[in-house]
């Protein structure tokens, strides 16, 4: 045997031995079923995992959520009685934005719910999940807080030693980012920590997704690969872990992003958020909580209608795709596409060595990113979000994506649509570019 | 595969298990090339799935996946042998028991241990996975000038053992 023979015969397929088939098998099944019990259950707890939006979604479904980083909602649709009387205590509390009376009353609500909340702090800090997971500017967090699309709830609510405080959210018309503090909470090494149940709800409703995750420090660097929001050298344990959701004082943020297809859905809403025991989760399981006691919380979103709206007939390329209509804020991207329908198929081989394939719509040139007046490049703002087809009838795609850091609006000179996979740090070649109108 | 690896990270399973599914040659030859048993091989495999199925949102950019899970994949088998500590029998490969293989494995096999195990790893990922230089180096952690120096030497290696 030559070297090309050798090598010719490294490249040849082999048959993969039955105990890393069983394994794999195992592994699959055991994916499946935690993806089957979050599609189809609402009264279970929340797993640490992506999971699709329960009745869309499916390979060629319409709306698919999409969630990066983050995870399904799992809201329970029963009434709880206990919650709704304190919602409508609130409605009648309730005035044109935030004033101290309303402040006290949702303090005095959570506080019966809590029943240990201790204090309100006196100053306004941005979590650093938002700060520098966003990457926000000094100049945009005045922005953002003059326009009220911040609100500080800053409500702690301490159970079992373990003080949970929510802190921060920034509220668009499509999305609300949300902050809890976590404190006194010790993580086991190699873990990851993880509610097992949240239950969410926005004017007394539960009819949005949410999605949630302990903050990591990590954001996505220029070649879009992972990075150190802090800018230090990515470096991983010996769990492969990259991120560090501890931060030097002990604390963890809890980082919330509620989404809705409605427009102004959250915009100065009150919501209640419960936090149900909390452990740890590792390969898609969540390993048992370490405290079991609930953590409740209520206030007012404020959040603003801060969208800047284009009408555009820009077609990608050959892709076959149009640009109608962008509404862009700082913090999230809504884009209609008229774009025909192409199916296609994908095919693979399953755990019993048996070919298979899957027949799904091919996408349009996916919203990437934005040029700025100034040249700079952001080209891997998607974070999280809902695409697919209106409805089962139109050609009309929709994408609704929350951006990874706060754009300003004002310095947008293009936006960047996918037009290749790119390795590396991509330039202006790697994608169709738009000029906004 | 893209596709599919987009569709996985909206967090459908079943997107997911045909995108791994799809990758089980690529995972058992990479994983064949650190590990000498196939039961370590099938623990870094579903090890490798699970934490890639609860991780995959740490991944931007669908170009990366492959690195990104081969990544994992060498780590755990890393673990494995750091476990075990069989770092220092691994240097030669052991014999096959060929009774229950069929004959393209037994000469995958032989072909695979003719390699000498400080550059099997880079010449199976270079030559067989078809990864370039630079995603080696990231895949294991080294600079590509290493993945580089390696290659070379075990492409001499090679020559001689060939010769």
């Amino acid at each position: 045997m030559d070297r090309a023979e050798l090598i010719k015969a490294l490249q040849t397929d082999v048959e993969i031995p039955e105990v890393v088939q069983d394994k794999a098998k195992a592994a699959f099944d055991k994916i499946r079923a935690a993806g089957g019990e979050e599609i189809n259950r609402k009264e279970e707890h929340l797993k640490k995992e992506s999971i699709k939006k329960e009745g869309r979604g499916t390979g060629t479904g319409t709306y698919q959520e999409y969630h990066g980083q983050l995870q399904k909602k799992n809201v329970k649709r029963k009434e709880n009685s206990e919650n709704m009387k304190k919602m409508r205590k609130k409605k009648l509390a309730k005035k044109k934005g935030f004033s101290a009376g309303k402040a006290a009353v949702l303090f005095l609500a959570a506080a019966l719910a809590c029943g240990s909340i201790t204090t309100v702090a006196a100053y306004l800090r941005w979590s650093r999940s938002l700060e520098e997971g966003m990457q926000v500017t000094e100049e945009q967090k005045v922005q953002l807080e003059e326009e009220q699309a911040v609100a500080f709830a800053m409500q702690e609510c301490t159970k079992q030693g373990v003080k949970i405080t929510a802190e921060q959210s920034i509220t668009d018309n499509y999305f609300s980012y949300i902050v809890f503090r976590v404190e006194g909470y010790e993580l086991a090494k190699g873990t990851e920590p993880a509610f097992e149940r949240m239950e969410v709800s926005v004017d007394g409703k539960d009819d949005f997704n949410y999605t949630a995750s302990f903050y990591n420090g990590l954001v996505t660097g220029p070649d879009g690969k992972a990075a150190n929001a802090d800018g230090s050298p990515l470096e991983e344990d010996e769990y492969g872990n990259i991120g560090h959701i501890v931060m030097k004082d002990g604390s963890m943020e809890y980082v919330v992003m509620l989404h809705s297809d409605v427009r102004g859905y959250f915009v100065d809403k009150d919501i209640h958020v419960e936090l149900h025991n909390l452990g740890t989760v590792a390969k898609a399981e969540y390993l048992g909580s370490a405290i079991e006691d609930t953590w409740t919380f209520d206030w007012n979103l404020k959040g603003k209608d801060s969208m800047e709206e284009y009408q555009m007939q820009e077609l990608l390329g050959d892709s076959g795709a149009t640009v109608k209509k962008v509404e862009l804020s700082p913090v999230s991207v809504y884009v209609e596409y008229d774009f025909p329908r192409q199916t296609v198929t994908e095919e693979g081989i399953n755990e019993n060595g048996e070919s298979i394939s899957s027949d799904f719509f091919a996408e349009p040139p996916m919203f990437m990113g934005v040029k700025m007046k100034d040249g700079t490049l952001y080209p891997w703002l998607q974070n999280g979000g809902s695409m697919g087809y209106g409805d089962e009838n139109t050609d009309t795609y929709l994408v609704n994506f929350a951006l990874d850091r706060v754009i300003d609006l004002e310095q947008v000179e293009s936006l960047l649509f996918q037009k290749e996979d790119v390795m590396g740090t991509p330039t202006e070649e790697n994608f169709y570019v738009v000029p906004l109108p | 595969m893209d596709n599919l690896i987009r569709r996985a990270k909206q967090g459908n399973p079943d997107a997911f298990v045909a995108l791994m599914q799809s990758q089980m040659q690529n995972m058992y030859k990479a994983a064949k090339a650190v590990l000498r048993n196939d039961e370590d091989v099938a623990d870094a495999i579903s090890d490798t799935i699970l934490v890639c199925w609860e991780k995959l949102w740490q991944l931007k950019e669908e170009a990366y996946f492959r690195t990104w899970m081969t990544r994992i994949l060498i780590n755990k088998c890393h673990d494995i042998l750091r476990k075990q500590k069989h770092i220092s029998l691994l240097e030669e490969m052991p014999e096959i028991p060929s009774g229950e293989r069929n004959y393209e494995n037994i000469e995958w096999e032989e072909a695979l241990a003719s390699l000498g195990e400080k550059y099997r790893l880079v010449l199976m990922l270079y030559y067989v996975e078809g990864f370039k230089t630079g995603e080696i180096g990231e895949i294991l952690g080294m600079p590509e000038s290493t993945v580089r120096s390696r290659l070379a030497r075990g492409r001499q290696q090679l020559a001689k053992e060939f010769a």
